[in-house]
């Protein structure tokens, strides 16, 4: 017997709902490599809204922002604070990566980077650090569905997660990028609904209105309304150079970069910068919630919205609160966590695999793929994988199939692997590709010397100042003693390595410059 | 330096970089904490603290939509040649696909058409 009928009875409609529109999107598709990718470049306006905003408001956003306002107050202000800006660089370079990802034929960022700077390396190195930051951001998705999972069915938190993780396979497997984004749009429209309808309807109920529920906040708990919030934890310096290093790092995540590429037109990628902003409002139900919680002595861990809905167990709405909650959670969960797991397979074989085809590792590894049937024979003997687009696609796929596999795997034992220590290393990543982005597509003078040279020093400095961290605390305090970000650190090594090594280097050829617009 | 050729497209990208950076600088030390970090004014209800973050918020929602509409930052399609013919057949081809490209198809097409018709205010002009 289900706790909660109605509940279970939305969610489960909703997970067919969502195979069904996913398998059936997919199939309009021609099957091939640039379709799984890119969509064949052809969202229009609608999709890649809902693309975009449902990828950044992942199941953490949703179950992590009342959470934070119950541990730090203010603090969980800065989500809305780093969404202001942090898209607004694609606005700027967006147009032209779209441009020249069309012309060219690129589907991702390291593609992309790769050609610009003239080195496979660059390519190899993004791609792998790229999968090992999408890994813990992964974990978090699936723990926010099992978390649901478990309220509404009663089933272990592992179990619920690998049924909604099994469904998200199956349509990001049959459907590609099209699929993905014809099943963001539902999970879009559903999380904007819910979100407002409870996070306006709780605080109505029980304070009179959301202006009487702060009028409570100011009398009893005034500390939890400015920094440095309950128990002094933020300082503003450190407040702010983290919405600095978010705005810095967020449009460089490579699955949102990629959808610079996704989009029908350049003018297409600057539209949804603009309307990004509608979905930060959305957060604003969410920090009221948390304040609900304050109020009401609610925990300071991720089952704080659920207990959120608990308030109001003797309603007659109350099943149908939980259900949209629900929902909510589950569709935040899968709108991030598909995108997370279909760029994941991209990159690992388009940005690793390939580049590497004719060095004896890969060589090594697609030979025996192809050995034991994981992937096709090639159509004529010798072929190689960058050639045989069929494969590609089979291999990305199996990629996408082990990386779900991994996470879920991990997910029993998030416990001890604390994922909050890896999401450390994870957001510290993507601000390394930064410099090689803007240098690349702004600076004639920037060439594959100074990318290569500030792009390994940048993540080496990160990966070391990480694994110091962990192993020997107190050195890592002597080295950076205002306790910046890691990634903070990095990109400073990262932009003077680019800066130097390219003067120092060779000018990049005329006919060169020109592909990238220069 | 911004590849962008004409002037006034050049100089309003450098306002509006400008503009950003001062958004973002409102967000944070030393301006946030000087005149956002406060309980009072409130404004229906909410904390000035929250208020100002959601005022940031909407200028620069204000400030990216008059930058688009204007066309001012680099909105070039794809140039001339080979790539806007295979791309113009791809869009044909889609539309009998289903009733949910047809929407979304609508603006593409016309939007190559208005750009088109008003060469100097849109791609033309900055080549």
């Amino acid at each position: 017997m289900m706790p909660h009928p109605l509940a279970a009875g939305i969610v489960f409609g909703y997970l067919a709902l969502a195979l069904v529109l996913g398998i059936v999107a997919g199939r309009k598709g021609s099957g091939g490599t640039d379709d799984f990718v890119a969509g064949e470049r052809a969202f229009g306006p609608l999709v890649m809204y809902f693309v975009i905003g449902a990828t950044i408001f992942s199941a953490y956003a949703l179950l992590g922002t009342p959470q934070r306002v119950v541990a730090k107050g203010s603090d969980a202000f800065y989500v809305l604070a780093y969404g202001s800006v942090g898209l607004v660089p694609i606005f700027f370079f967006g147009a032209r990566v779209r441009r020249i990802g069309a012309r060219e034929g690129f589907v991702t960022q390291a593609e992309l980077l790769a050609a610009r700077f003239e080195s496979p390396t660059i390519s190899v190195a993004m791609g792998a650090a790229t999968v090992v930051a999408f890994v813990p951001y992964l974990v978090i998705q699936l723990k926010g569905a099992g978390v649901v999972m478990h309220a509404v069915t009663g089933w272990p938190e592992q179990l619920g997660a690998g049924l909604v993780y099994a469904v998200v396979l199956a349509y990001v497997l049959a459907g590609g990028v099209r699929g993905v984004g014809w099943t963001n749009v539902v999970q879009g429209i559903v999380m904007l609904i819910a979100v407002w309808v409870i996070g306006l309807w709780l605080p109505t109920h029980l304070y009179g209105s959301i202006g009487g529920m702060f009028d409570r906040v100011v009398a009893e708990h005034p500390e939890y309304l400015t920094l440095p919030g309950p128990g002094e934890q933020t300082p503003a310096t450190r407040y702010s150079s983290e919405i600095l290093v978010s705005i810095l790092g967020f449009s460089m995540w490579p699955h949102m970069f990629m959808k610079c590429f996704t989009a029908r037109s350049a003018r297409l990628v600057q539209l949804s910068v603009v309307f990004y902003p509608s979905f930060l409002f959305f957060l604003l139900p969410l920090i009221f919630l948390g304040y609900v919680a304050v109020l009401g002595g609610g925990p300071a861990d991720d089952s704080v919205l659920l207990w959120l809905v608990d308030l109001v167990a003797d309603q007659p709405a109350y099943p149908l609160l939980f259900a949209f909650l629900a929902f909510a959670v589950l569709a935040a969960s899968m709108s991030t966590g598909d995108a997370l797991l279909h760029a994941g397979g991209s990159i690992a074989i388009r940005d690793v695999l390939l580049p590497i085809e004719s060095r004896p590792l890969g060589r090594a590894l697609i030979r025996g793929a192809r050995a034991i049937r994981l992937l096709p024979a090639p159509a004529r003997p010798g072929q190689r994988l960058r050639d045989d687009d069929l494969g590609q696609t089979r291999a990305m796929k199996l990629v996408v199939v082990m990386l779900a596999l991994i996470t879920w795997l991990l997910l029993a034992d998030a416990g001890r692997l604390s994922i909050v220590d890896l999401l450390l290393l994870a957001y510290a990543i993507p601000v390394q590709f930064l410099p090689l982005v803007i240098f690349g597509l702004y600076w004639r003078r920037a060439n594959g010397v100074g990318a290569s040279v500030g792009l390994l020093a940048g993540l080496a400095t990160v990966l070391a100042l990480f694994v110091l961290q962990k192993l020997a605390p107190e050195l890592a305090a002597a080295i950076n003693p205002l306790e910046l970000e890691i990634g903070v650190l990095g990109l400073v090594v990262n932009t003077l390595g680019v800066v130097i090594f390219s003067l120092a280097g060779p000018r990049p050829s005329a006919a060169l410059l020109q592909r990238f617009e220069l | 330096m911004f590849g962008v050729r004409n002037e006034l497209s050049t100089r309003a990208t450098r306002l509006s970089l400008l503009y950003f950076a001062l958004a973002t600088a409102t967000l944070i030390w030393p301006i946030y904490p000087r005149f956002g970090n406060h309980i009072e004014p409130r404004v229906l209800g909410l904390p000035w603290s929250l208020v100002w973050v959601l005022i940031v918020i909407l200028c620069n929602f204000a400030v990216l939509l008059v930058l688009f509409r204007l066309r001012v930052i680099d909105d070039r399609e794809i140039d001339d040649g080979a790539e806007p013919v295979a791309e113009h057949v791809k869009h044909v081809k889609k539309t009998p696909t289903g009733g949910h490209h047809v929407r979304s198809q609508s603006t593409g097409p016309g939007e190559r058409a208005k750009r088109a018709a008003q060469p100097k205010a849109a791609a033309g002009g900055r080549e």
